[in-house]
C-alpha cells in the first residue's frame, strides 16, 4: 500500500514537473549568437540586435518577417525549414527564441544540449508586442535597446492617432481568401490592433465578433465594408490570390468596395504579423486610406 | 524457405538494422565521419558534436523501434485477417491515436499552466486513444464470444470513417488558429526528429510484449490461414490466438503511434515485401521486426538525403509509396476479393 502511494507522488511530481517549459539554462548576460526560431521572433530579435548576432533564421523569415524583408539576409546565413533541434543546434546558438506554440519536444532536446531558450508570449496588439519586447531585452541583456525602440513607436502611435482623429473612421474588412475559405479577423486579433491604430473601424468585430473566422460571400455582402484590406499573397509582384478570386466571383460585383476599386493590399509580411510591426503596417495603411480619402468621401 | 536462405536473411536483418542506425547516427544536415562517431561510443565527444549524435541516437532508436512495431503488428494483424491488405490503421489503432493525441494538444493550448506537459500528455492520450480504439473495434466485432473476422474488418472501417469525422472537426475547430493548425497537421503525418530515450523506451514495450507473444501464435497462425474450423481440428484453440494476437499488434502499434504519431503504410507494406523475399509462412512474423526498422530507418535516411532534414514529415513520403503499392496489390488480390 506504501509502496502503491510512493509510486502515486513520484508519478504526480514527474508529472508536475514536465509541466513546466523548457528554457535550458539562464541566458548568457549580453546574447552574441542568437536564433529566433519564427517570424515574429525575426522581427523582435532583429529590432534588438545587430544582424551579425542572428545565426540562423527559419526559412519563412524573409517572406513573413518584416525585418527578414528589410535586411539584406547573408545567403550564406542557415535557415531551417522547420523548428527542429539538429540544425539550431549545428549553429552553437548561446540563445534561442521560440514562439508561444512551437514544438515543446524541440525545445525540450535543446534545453538538454544546454541551449537557453527564451518563450515569447502570445502577441494580439500592440502593447502586447511591447511586453514581448521589454522581456526579450532582458533575455538579451539590452533593455535600454528595448525601451528605446518601445520609446519611439510610442510617439510614432500618438503621430497616427493625432492624424487619424482628422479622419472618419472608414468601415474595414480585412478579408483573405486563396480560392478555399473566406476568412476575416475579429476584435483581439493583431489585424484588429492595426486597423484600431490606424484610426479604422474593423467591419469584422462587429457585433463583437472576435479572432480569426470564416466569412462566407453572403456574410461578405451582408457586411459590405467601405474599403477592404487584403493581403499580398506569397508571390512577389503577382497579384494578389484573394484580390483575383473577389474580382472572379460575379456575385461580388455588388461589393461597394470592389465597384468602386477600394482594395488596399498590404504585403504579406504586415497581414500576417504578430510583432510590434503591428505599428508599421497600421501606418502604411493609414497612407493607403489618406490618399484615397477623396473617393472614401 | 529454406533454412539457409532463412539464415541469411535473419543475419542481414540483424545486420542492415544495426549499419543503418550508425548512418542515421552519422548523417542529419551532413555527415559525422565514422572516427567522430567512434570518438562517440568512446565518450569523448563533448559540447554540440555530443548533442547531435545524442539527438541522432534517439531519432535512430525510435525509428527502429516504431518501424519494427508497425510490421510486426501488421505482420500479426494479416495472418489474422488471412488478408494481405490488412494493417494496424484498419482496425482503428492508427485513427485513435491521432484522434486523441489531437485533442490532447488542442486542449493543452486552452490550458497555459500545463503546457509545458505536451511532450508527456500527447502520447498518453494517443496511446489511450490506440489501445481504446483496437478495443473497441474488437468489442464490437464479437458474435457470441467469438471474433468474427470479417465483422472486425468492416467495424474498423465504420470506426475510422467516425474517427475521421471527429478529427476533421478538431481540425476544422482550429483553422482560426494556424499555428495551432499546423501542429495537428504535424500529427497526421508522424514524427520521428527530436526523439528522446522515453519515446524510444515508450515504443520497445510494446514491441517486446509483441515479439514475446510470437512464440506462443507463430504456428497457430500458420495453421489458421487454412481455415478456422481446420485450426481448430488440428488442436488450435482459434479465440485464444485470435485474441492474443489482436492484443498483441494492438499494443505494438499503440506504443509506436504513440511517440511517433501516424506512420502509415509500414505494417501493411513490410510483410507483403518480406513474403515476396522468404516466401509465406510463420517465418514473416519473425522477421517481420527487424524488416520494419530497416524499412523505415531506410525511408527516413534517404528522404533527408534527398529533400533535407526537416522538409517533409515521415508520412508523406510513406504515403507516397505506400498509395501505389496498396492500389498494386489490390490489382493483383483482385480474384480474391471478388469472391471474399
Amino acid at each position: 500500500m506504501r509502496g502503491a502511494g510512493a509510486l502515486v507522488l513520484t508519478t504526480a511530481a514527474l508529472f508536475l514537473t514536465s509541466c513546466e517549459r523548457a528554457t535550458g539554462p539562464p541566458p548568457p548576460e549580453r546574447a552574441r549568437r542568437v536564433v529566433p526560431a519564427s517570424a515574429t521572433a525575426c522581427d523582435l530579435v532583429g529590432a534588438l540586435l545587430p544582424v551579425e548576432n542572428v545565426v540562423a533564421v527559419p526559412a519563412q523569415a524573409e517572406e513573413h518577417s518584416t525585418w527578414g524583408r528589410q535586411v539584406a539576409l547573408d545567403a550564406e546565413l542557415p535557415r531551417f525549414p522547420s523548428y527542429l533541434a539538429e540544425p539550431i543546434l549545428r549553429v552553437a546558438p548561446d540563445l534561442v527564441v521560440v514562439d508561444a506554440y512551437q514544438s515543446e519536444d524541440t525545445s525540450r532536446r535543446l534545453a538538454e544540449a544546454g541551449i537557453s531558450l527564451h518563450r515569447l508570449p502570445v502577441i494580439d496588439d500592440l502593447d502586447g508586442a511591447w511586453r514581448a519586447l521589454t522581456e526579450l531585452g532582458v533575455a538579451l541583456g539590452r533593455s535600454d535597446e528595448a525601451a528605446r525602440l518601445i520609446e519611439g513607436q510610442r510617439q510614432r502611435r500618438e503621430a497616427l492617432a493625432a492624424a487619424a482623429a482628422t479622419r472618419r473612421s472608414w468601415r474595414v474588412l480585412a478579408y483573405s481568401n486563396f480560392s478555399g475559405q473566406g476568412w476575416t479577423a475579429g476584435g483581439g486579433t493583431t489585424l484588429d490592433s492595426m486597423l484600431t491604430l490606424a484610426g479604422l473601424t474593423n467591419a469584422g468585430a462587429e457585433g463583437g465578433k472576435t479572432g480569426h473566422r470564416r466569412l462566407t460571400h453572403e456574410e461578405l455582402l451582408a457586411i459590405d465594408p467601405e474599403l477592404l484590406l487584403i493581403g499580398a499573397g506569397p508571390v512577389e509582384g503577382a497579384v494578389s490570390p484573394t484580390l483575383t478570386l473577389l474580382r472572379d466571383v460575379a456575385l461580388l460585383e455588388e461589393l461597394s468596395a470592389l465597384r468602386d476599386e477600394r482594395v488596399v493590399v498590404l504585403p504579406s509580411h504586415y497581414f500576417s504579423t504578430a510583432s510590434h510591426e503591428i505599428l508599421g503596417g497600421a501606418e502604411l495603411l493609414a497612407a493607403e486610406v489618406a490618399a484615397r480619402e477623396p473617393s472614401l468621401r | 524457405m529454406s533454412g539457409r536462405r532463412g539464415l541469411a536473411t535473419g543475419v542481414l536483418l540483424v545486420a542492415v538494422p544495426v549499419l543503418l542506425v550508425l548512418m542515421t547516427c552519422g548523417g542529419g544536415i551532413d555527415w559525422l565521419t565514422p572516427g567522430r562517431l567512434l570518438a562517440a561510443l568512446r565518450g569523448e565527444l563533448t559540447g554540440t558534436e555530443l548533442a547531435l549524435v545524442r539527438l541522432r541516437w534517439w531519432k535512430a532508436a525510435t525509428t527502429a523501434v516504431v518501424g519494427a512495431s508497425l510490421a510486426l503488428s501488421g505482420a500479426l494483424l494479416q495472418g489474422l485477417f488471412r488478408n494481405g491488405l490488412a494493417s494496424p490503421s484498419l482496425v482503428g489503432i492508427s485513427g485513435g491515436a491521432n484522434l486523441a493525441s489531437s485533442a490532447a494538444l488542442l486542449g493543452l493550448t486552452r490550458v497555459t499552466a500545463l503546457a509545458g506537459a505536451a511532450p508527456v500528455l500527447v502520447p498518453v492520450a494517443g496511446f489511450i486513444g490506440a489501445l481504446g480504439d483496437g478495443s473497441l473495434v474488437a468489442t464490437l466485432a464479437r458474435r457470441n464470444g467469438r471474433l468474427s473476422i470479417p465483422t472486425l474488418l468492416l467495424t474498423g472501417l465504420a470506426v475510422n470513417a467516425f474517427l475521421a469525422g471527429l478529427l476533421a472537426a478538431l481540425q476544422s475547430l482550429s483553422l482560426a488558429q494556424p499555428d495551432i493548425l499546423r501542429e495537428l497537421l504535424s500529427l497526421s503525418f508522424g514524427k520521428l526528429d527530436d526523439r528522446n530515450g522515453g519515446h524510444a523506451l515508450t515504443g520497445l514495450v510494446g514491441l517486446v510484449v509483441g515479439l514475446l507473444v510470437l512464440p506462443f501464435v507463430a504456428r497457430s497462425l500458420d495453421l489458421l490461414q487454412a481455415g478456422e474450423e481446420d485450426a481448430a481440428s488440428l488442436g488450435v484453440d482459434v479465440p485464444r490466438v485470435q485474441a492474443t494476437c489482436l492484443a498483441a499488434a494492438c499494443l505494438a502499434a499503440s506504443c509506436a503511434v504513440a511517440v511517433a504519431h501516424q506512420v502509415p503504410f509500414v505494417g501493411l507494406m513490410v510483410p507483403h515485401l518480406l513474403r515476396r523475399l522468404v516466401g509465406p509462412g510463420q517465418h514473416v512474423l519473425w522477421l517481420a521486426a527487424p524488416a520494419g526498422a530497416v524499412f523505415l530507418l531506410l525511408t527516413e535516411l534517404v528522404q533527408v538525403r534527398v529533400f533535407g532534414l526537416g522538409v517533409l514529415q515521415p508520412g508523406v513520403v510513406l504515403s507516397l509509396l505506400g498509395g501505389p503499392f496498396f492500389l498494386l496489390l489490390l490489382r493483383e488480390q483482385g480474384r480474391e476479393l471478388r469472391s471474399w
